[in-house]
Parts: structure tokens; C-alpha cells; sequence
């Protein structure tokens, strides 16, 4: 009987090898010398209209009584905020960060609001709120994630995220207007603009690429985009649609 | 990178095999065959509720709440694994066996072990599963009750906040559960307590699981980093309290047998000659989940070689036979069986060419005879007047002596020509009624067919007692129509039962069903 159990034991290990040697197999890690850049814009043609705010219906003494909304925000020269930007369909390249993403419950309002991360790395869910908040990650919009309660003020949960797709972080605890998304990447080439709508990829290997562009509000644009050793390829998306 | 030799070869064949035998210990052992098995057992059991590509979007989706589920997408409620991780088979086995109380799920224990581990395999393919889940968590061992537990777990119950959406006495009433929504933003009401349903089952070890693990696609979270292993029992304990002893079971099948008597079969649920029979409690399940509902009805079956008849019982404290008004919905019970019982048919009303025969009795039809009238809405409603039947014999061609204006109740004095269901024979129509029981064919939904008039063999009788409806189906054993169910001495034939509450807007598709359970006839 013990035999059986350390024989299943060094399977369970062998078999958890296994799968790591076919996850690690869809991307490679090389070092990346002369590497390029890719650097762009996402604009917004036109006059954005104003979002209104959004009304909070629960726990009104912690999360006040509204809440901005950040479903679409353009900066004064027509930067979009909160745009993911990912290289799709990359074999080789820089090594993939060991780091942890982490989403915050402050103030009942996700923090970030919009991030990118790469599969198989950790994210930390934070409750910074002395209220009980209900974490759920919907993979694609309907496929749970993981759907955390964090009913202790400053609570933290490491998860491990392992599929890619975008996922949308919302609140069960009757936090309604609590809304936030992942990007799940395969690689560690991605970036989330900031607030003049800017972003910026490094260490590219030399190389033809797509280039995505993704938006909760406005949809995706994919561009052709040649990288050259050293070079840096300028993108501008500006026709992003659902 | 990597120079890829024999010896890697061989590591990795090693390793294959390896894994092979580490999945045939730990979880079931899959095959081409048992896959195949299970296609073809979802086939015949599934794809009503599910579809036919296991998306939840059977041709009965429409009736159910909650809705069946999309087996494509590996997001599973009852786990014992960590959230977002998918089941491991036993838990797939163990909802196939034991069924999802508080939703259709019906328990599939009818089925042998080797279809349930069939479809276990099979949906695991839906559903994309090829890694086993990262870990299953451990139910520790549970602790000797002891009254404090209840204390604590009300405390544990307050402090995780599972009042917010259970309300604070468990009824499922919190400040948020008008806001809980599933993955496809249907309301996911959160479960009241007190009724002793739990979709994942009622042991000790289940509740603890339930919150442990969370309820993935709906908004019930894991609160495994949440809770200590006493809080979790104490926990555990609370909420087993709110429902007293009550655990609601899923109807799964079962015998039902016909005890031979000698003598006439009565049709009076009252009579004496029904003490003599041992009831069978056949649990319901609703097809649309709501607070209240009855969860099963107790059965008694007799033939005397010539006739058979059935008593069915069930609890309504609010017996509903009223029709009239648009709103209005009557109560009713129906037992259905296979016009021919050799061959799988699904319990769901039948399908093409796989023909079900329905004896479904009425409350509001049970009235009529009872006032040996048609109860129309002036008996609702005394006093009520409305226009007259324009063409009844009697008042064409209008009079000056005779009013024009008719209660609608002397439909019978009418001329049945101008009435034109009763003038063509419709059993529906007629207002002089011989049997509260229809006899009825289906092959699937949308094409129940009453029979004619003459074809209307099944008698029977409805009384309301104590709280209950006690309801006698009857008919000869045997019957020359090609579309009735004939009962054999000595045989077996699949029976099914519907109940509907008319009260609770009962009526068509929204009622509580059992799948098939096996009428064993005593010879």
C-alpha cells in the first residue's frame, strides 16, 4: 500500500514535470541582444463622450457616493488610457519576468483598473477595504478564474493565473459598479498605456510581428509592425472597434 | 537548445507512461471506448437540457432555472477543488449520482457505473480537461458536536459576511441578493438556508467543501484563505441548524410496484382499500426554482388483473382549481409511461417516434364534475354578467321578453354547433365532462395531442384532504389503441410523474418532474 502511494506520489511529480515542459514548449526564452523597440499612440478621433460617474448602492460610508468612470478615458491631446498592447503569436523571445501582478479593492474601485500579465505568474487579490469584498475573475466574460471572498480588511491571496485571454474582475458582494481587467498573456511582450495614451515595447527580436491593440470600450486594431535590430518601429492605432 | 537524443527519447516515453498510469490510479481510467460510451449515453440523457454540443442550450433550457450547464467551458459548481481549478472526476461522478437539489439536475443513478464513468470522461472532453486540478483540498476531520459550535458559527457567520447575501437568519434574503448574478448575468439568487437545499449535497463534509472551495460561475466565493479549520466546522454546524434535520434529495428513479388486489379498484382516494398499499415516496424537482414548492409525492399502485389505478398524494395548502381568469392556473398532477416500453425514451415528454402516453388530471376539470357544470367565471365570480352567446338556440333570434344578457355558465343550454371546440369534439371544450383526466400523446415538447373524445379511456377522481391533493388515476390494464401504454402482469414498465401548483403560476413546462421510475406489476 505505501509503495503504491510514493510510486503515485513520484507519478504526481513527474506528471507536473511533464506538463511544465509542454507549458514552457509555446514560448521560448532567449537572450535577446540588439534587441528592438516598438513604440506608439492610441488615439482617440473625434470628441469622446463623457462618461457620467458611477452611482454606488452599497456601503456608502467606505465607498462614498460615486465612483469616476474609467471605461474610457482620453487625455486633452487624444491619448487613450488603459489600452492593452501585446505582440500576438511570438516564439522566441525575452525571458519572462518572475513577478506578481497584484489588483487592489480600495476605496470599492479596482486598482488598476486595466493590467497585463503573463500566464503561469502570480496575481495578488488585496482587500484594502474594512468591508467583505468578492473578487471573480471571468476569463473571456464567462469562465471563472477564480471568485475570491475577502471578508478581513487588508486580506491578500496569491492565485496562480494560467490561462491567456482578457479577464474581467468584478465584485459579487453587491459592489456592482466594481469593474477591472487582466490581460493574460503567452509572452512578456505587452504594455498598458498610460494617460497621454502612450506605450512602449522593448527587447523585440529583430523580426515581423502583429501588434494588438485592446480596449474595454473602443474594441482592437491589430498592426503589421517590422522590428529591426536596434530599430525603433513607430504604431499609432486609431481605429479601434468592437 | 536542447539535443534531442535517444536517452531524451526514452525519458519522455517513460514519462508518458508514467503519467498514464498516475491518471488510471488517481482518477477513472480513460479509454476511446468509455469516451464513446459516454457520448452516446450523453446523447440520450443530456442533450435535451444541455444540446446537443453540451453548450446549455437543450430544447428544454428554456424551462429550467437554473440553466443547465455549458459543459464546453469547464466552469463547474460543485467541486473539491480550489476555484478556478476544475473537478476532479469524482466530483462529476458524485453530481451525476446524487443529481443538483434546487435545480432540473436529476440524479442519474439509474444509470450503471460504467455509463456514469462514461459521461464523466465524456464531459471532461467537452470540457477541455486534460490536467488534473493543481490540488484538492483536504476536509479535515470533523470535531464531536458540541452546542458552542452554534454560537461560534453565527459569529464565524457574521464576521465572513455571508449574511450580506444569505440574509441573517439563512433565508437567503441578504442586502446583496438582488444584485448576485451567474457568468451569463442570469440572477443567481443566493440559497436559503432554512430548506435544507444544497446544491452539492447535505453531509457535513459538503457544506464545508461548498465554502471552501466556492461555487465557480455564480457569485458564491471560496473563503478558503478566509477561515480556520474550527471556524470552518463551527461554521458548518451554524448552517446545518437553519434547517433542522430537513436535506432535500434529487429524484434519481426507482421501483414503484402495483400490488395485485382482488375485488373492484376504487376510484376514491378515501376509500379504505388504499390503507392496504405501502406508499412509495417519489421525490419532484421544479423545473423553475422558486421559494416554495413540494418536494415529492407519495404513490400507490394496484391492478386487480383487469383494471390498475393509482393514488397519488401530495401536500398543497393552497388547492387551486379556479381557470377563468387569464392569471389564473390550476392545479394538476400527470403520470406519464412509454407507449412502447422496450428502448430508451426520455423521460422530457417523449421524442420523435419514441411516443409517451400522458394521463394528466385537473383540478379545474375535477370542479366541473364535482358542480356537474362547467365552471365558468361567474362561479368565481357571483354576480358576474357578460354578453350572451350570440347564436344559442334559445335566444335566436332575439326576443324582446328574453334578456339579452346571459350568465356564461348556461353554455350548455347553448347550441354546441356555434361552440365550435365542443361542436367538433374537442375533449377540452366539452362542458359536460365524464373524467377530470385527460389521456394525452407527446413525442417532446411542443406536441402534447389530446385524444378524441371516444379515446378517452382513463378515469379517475381528485379530492383535497388535510392539506393534500389525493388523486386517482384509473384505466383498464389493457387497451386495444395503438397510442396507449399497456400493463402486463408479471412485467415492467417506465413511469414518470409531474405535479403542477397553481398557485404558484404552475401550468405547461413550469412544474416539478421526476425522471423515469421502474412500474414493476405484481402478476
Amino acid at each position: 500500500m505505501n509503495k503504491v502511494k510514493v510510486f503515485s506520489i513520484i507519478n504526481i511529480i513527474i506528471a507536473f514535470l511533464f506538463f511544465g515542459v509542454l507549458i514552457s514548449r509555446s514560448y521560448q526564452e532567449i537572450d535577446v541582444a540588439n534587441g528592438g523597440a516598438i513604440t506608439g499612440d492610441v488615439k482617440f478621433i473625434g470628441k469622446p463622450e463623457a462618461l457620467p460617474p458611477l452611482k454606488v448602492t452599497k456601503d456608502n460610508n467606505v465607498c462614498g457616493s460615486q465612483k469616476p468612470s474609467e471605461e474610457l478615458i482620453v487625455s486633452k491631446s487624444g491619448g487613450v488610457k488603459n489600452t492593452v498592447i501585446t505582440i500576438e503569436k511570438i516564439e522566441k523571445g525575452k525571458k519572462i519576468p518572475k513577478e506578481e501582478a497584484s489588483i487592489t479593492n480600495q476605496n470599492c474601485q479596482y486598482i488598476p483598473h486595466v493590467q497585463a500579465m503573463v500566464a503561469g505568474n502570480f496575481l495578488n487579490i488585496i482587500n484594502s477595504d474594512p468591508i467583505l469584498h468578492n473578487t471573480h475573475g471571468y476569463l473571456n466574460q464567462t469562465e471563472t478564474t477564480f471568485n475570491l471572498a475577502l471578508p478581513i480588511k487588508d486580506q491578500k491571496i496569491k492565485k496562480k493565473i494560467k490561462k491567456i485571454g482578457i479577464m474581467n474582475i468584478t465584485c459579487d458582494a453587491g459592489h456592482t459598479w466594481m469593474s477591472a481587467y487582466i490581460a493574460v498573456t503567452e509572452n512578456p511582450y505587452y504594455a498598458v498605456t498610460g494617460d497621454n495614451g502612450t506605450f512602449e515595447i522593448a527587447d523585440i527580436p529583430a523580426g515581423k510581428y502583429q501588434l494588438k491593440a485592446w480596449h474595454e470600450k473602443l474594441g482592437t486594431q491589430v498592426a503589421e509592425v517590422t522590428v529591426t535590430e536596434k530599430g525603433k518601429a513607430k504604431v499609432v492605432f486609431d481605429k479601434l472597434k468592437k | 537548445m536542447i539535443k534531442v537524443s535517444k536517452k531524451f527519447f526514452t525519458t519522455i516515453a517513460t514519462l508518458v507512461m508514467a503519467l498514464g498510469w498516475n491518471i488510471c490510479s488517481a482518477q477513472i481510467k480513460e479509454t476511446p471506448e468509455l469516451v464513446e460510451k459516454g457520448e452516446e449515453v450523453f446523447k440520450r440523457e443530456c442533450v435535451v437540457c444541455h444540446g446537443e454540443k453540451a453548450q446549455g442550450d437543450g430544447t428544454a433550457a428554456y424551462l429550467l432555472f437554473p440553466k443547465p450547464r455549458n459543459l464546453t467551458r469547464s466552469v463547474f459548481k460543485v467541486r473539491s477543488t480550489p476555484t478556478g481549478e476544475p473537478p476532479t472526476d469524482e466530483d462529476l461522478f458524485r453530481t451525476l449520482t446524487e443529481g443538483l437539489p434546487g435545480s432540473a439536475m436529476p440524479s442519474f443513478r439509474s444509470l450503471t457505473d460504467e455509463e456514469r464513468r462514461g459521461l464523466v470522461s465524456y464531459v471532461k472532453k467537452l470540457a477541455n480537461i486534460s490536467e488534473a486540478p493543481e490540488r484538492v483540498i483536504n476536509v479535515s476531520q470533523e470535531p464531536a458536536f458540541t452546542s458552542s459550535m452554534l454560537t461560534q458559527g453565527k459569529e464565524v457567520y457574521t464576521k465572513l459576511k455571508c449574511w450580506e447575501c444569505h440574509g441573517n437568519e439563512g433565508k437567503g434574503d441578504g442586502p446583496s441578493s438582488l444584485t448576485t448574478k451567474d457568468e451569463l448575468g442570469y440572477p443567481a439568487p443566493p440559497n436559503n438556508f432554512t430548506r435544507g437545499i444544497y446544491k452539492g449535497g447535505g453531509s457535513n463534509s459538503d457544506i464545508y467543501l461548498r465554502f471552501t472551495t466556492g461555487m465557480d460561475g455564480t457569485p458564491m466565493p471560496s473563503y478558503e484563505d478566509s477561515v480556520n479549520e474550527e471556524e470552518r466546522w463551527a461554521l458548518v454546524q451554524y448552517v446545518r441548524s437553519l434547517a433542522g434535520s430537513k436535506v432535500a434529495v434529487q429524484p434519481g428513479g426507482g421501483d414503484v410496484v402495483v400490488k395485485r388486489v382482488s375485488g373492484k379498484v376504487s376510484l376514491n382516494p378515501l376509500s379504505p382499500v388504499w390503507g392496504k398499499v405501502e406508499a412509495i415516496k417519489v421525490q419532484v424537482m421544479l423545473l423553475w426554482q422558486r421559494q416554495e414548492s413540494v418536494d415529492s409525492v407519495s404513490v400507490k399502485a394496484v391492478h386487480n388483473g383487469k383494471d390498475i389505478a393509482f393514488l397519488l398524494e401530495w401536500e398543497d395548502l393552497s388547492p387551486q382549481a379556479r381557470f377563468t381568469r387569464h392569471q389564473d392556473f390550476t392545479d394538476g398532477a400527470a403520470v406519464q409511461f412509454p407507449v412502447v416500453p422496450a428502448g430508451t425514451t426520455l423521460f422530457s415528454m417523449g421524442a420523435k417516434e419514441k411516443t409517451v402516453n400522458i394521463w394528466f388530471w385537473r383540478a379545474d376539470m375535477q370542479l366541473d364534475i364535482e358542480k356537474k357544470k362547467f365552471h365558468d367565471i361567474e362561479d368565481s365570480y357571483a354576480g358576474m354578467v357578460s354578453d350572451d352567446y350570440q347564436l344559442a338556440r334559445d335566444l335566436y333570434p332575439k326576443s324582446i321578453e328574453k334578456p339579452l344578457i346571459q350568465p356564461i355558465g348556461a353554455v350548455i343550454e347553448q347550441d354546441p354547433v356555434y361552440i365550435t371546440g365542443w361542436g367538433a369534439g374537442n375533449f377540452v371544450s366539452i362542458p359536460k365532462r365524464k373524467s377530470p383526466v385527460e389521456n394525452l400523446n407527446s413525442e417532446g415538447f411542443s406536441t402534447l395531442t389530446a385524444r378524441g373524445i371516444d379515446e378517452q379511456n382513463v378515469n379517475g377522481q381528485g379530492i383535497w384532504d388535510s392539506g393534500k391533493w389525493k388523486v386517482v388515476f384509473a384505466r383498464s390494464l389493457s387497451s386495444e389503441n395503438k397510442f396507449d401504454a399497456n400493463f402486463t402482469p408479471g412485467q415492467q414498465i417506465p413511469i414518470a410523474f409531474a405535479l403542477w401548483d397553481g398557485t404558484q403560476g404552475d401550468r405547461n413546462g413550469q412544474k416539478s418532474v421526476t425522471p423515469w421510475y421502474n412500474l414493476k406489476i405484481e402478476k
